[in-house]
């Protein structure tokens, strides 16, 4: 199945794409996004489904470190491709709908 | 965990615990008032060690480590086994039709009631969790543990690992975000959940109907 882009999926694909090599985990995502980990994290999901993104849990120790570890994700190289040639023909999110986004905590 | 929170679980514990006892006395009551039925102590059987399955099982038993897990895992496997059994003789014994209600009810109030029945890996709102350490929740502790407890049972509508996965992300994400901010990424996990779970269990469905080796989700 073809992943539709949606403005929530726009948003993470291109916060990934900032640095594509840059590991990020939910909350630097949801942050960086504006929306809801919990909205983040089917995106997150489906990208990875599609082979767009890799993801690994963190290697720590949570007992020293006193919290859990994070998931990581990051661009595959072919999704990192995939997702520029994706955005250029996506249509592009009017200001409306990014304000309302922002206005709503990105929740759909 | 916080204090008040362990206080507050263990009583609950004891609760449930007590509660399905005396599920299980008055299950034995009623059959006793019917003669010809043998299988009194077995139904008294089956509703304690589900009501001990579904409880959390006291630290050092049922705590971390493979030796807690497979005490955990055993009697919940023992207490389906001897319910499944139950409902299943009730279902083929015409004058026996009763027993499925006597057991049903309990093991639905159980699986309901429980924080962790299911998913031996999975993580309740205890220690370590993002819940119980590093302030609290907008409404405070006992909220902030019952949307935990909400969350837990909504992973295991989902399929195991990727249900697993979604709790621990959760957690590990809820221990970093500011408490103001916890009550709205909990929600969002939880508006979110519908429609993860039919996305896992249709990739769970076309995962289980394509030949050659499985490979976990």
């Amino acid at each position: 199945m073809a992943l539709r882009l949606t403005v929530q999926v726009q948003l993470v694909v291109q916060a990934l794409l900032r640095d594509p090599a840059r590991e990020m985990y939910g909350l630097e995502l949801s942050e960086e996004t504006g929306l809801q980990p919990g909205t983040a994290y089917p995106i997150l999901l489906r990208l990875e489904h599609e082979g767009w993104v890799a993801s690994s849990w963190e290697d720590i120790d949570p007992r020293a470190e006193k919290r859990p570890a994070r998931r990581y994700y990051r661009l595959t190289a072919g999704g990192a491709v995939q997702a520029r040639a994706a955005l250029a023909t996506a249509r592009r999110p009017k200001g409306t709908a990014l304000r309302r986004l922002a206005e709503g905590g990105g929740t759909p | 965990m916080m204090p008040g929170i362990e206080r507050g679980e263990r009583r609950k514990k004891h609760a449930r615990v007590a509660g399905f006892i005396a599920l299980s006395a008055v299950v034995a009551v009623t059959v006793l008032l019917r003669p010809g039925y043998q299988w009194v102590s077995l139904t008294v059987g089956v509703c304690g060690a589900i009501a001990v399955a579904a409880s959390d099982l006291p630290r050092g038993r049922g705590g971390p480590g493979p030796y807690g897990e497979r005490t955990k895992k055993r009697a919940r496997v023992g207490g389906f086994i001897g319910c499944g059994t139950i409902i299943i003789s009730g279902l083929f014994q015409p004058d026996w039709q009763w027993l499925p209600f006597a057991v049903g009810v309990p093991v639905a109030a159980a699986v309901l009631t429980s924080g962790g029945l299911r998913g031996g890996g999975r993580r309740r709102h205890g220690r370590g969790s993002g819940l119980s350490r590093g302030g609290r929740d907008d409404d405070g502790p006992v909220g902030a543990a019952h949307r935990w407890r909400v969350l837990a049972m909504v992973s295991r509508l989902m399929p195991g690992p990727g249900g697993r996965r979604w709790l621990a992300e959760a957690d590990s994400l809820l221990s970093e975000i500011a408490p103001a901010g916890r009550g709205a990424a909990i929600r969002s996990y939880l508006l979110s959940a519908p429609r993860l779970v039919v996305m896992m269990w249709a990739r769970e469905a076309r995962r289980r109907a394509r030949p050659g080796p499985r490979r976990p989700g």
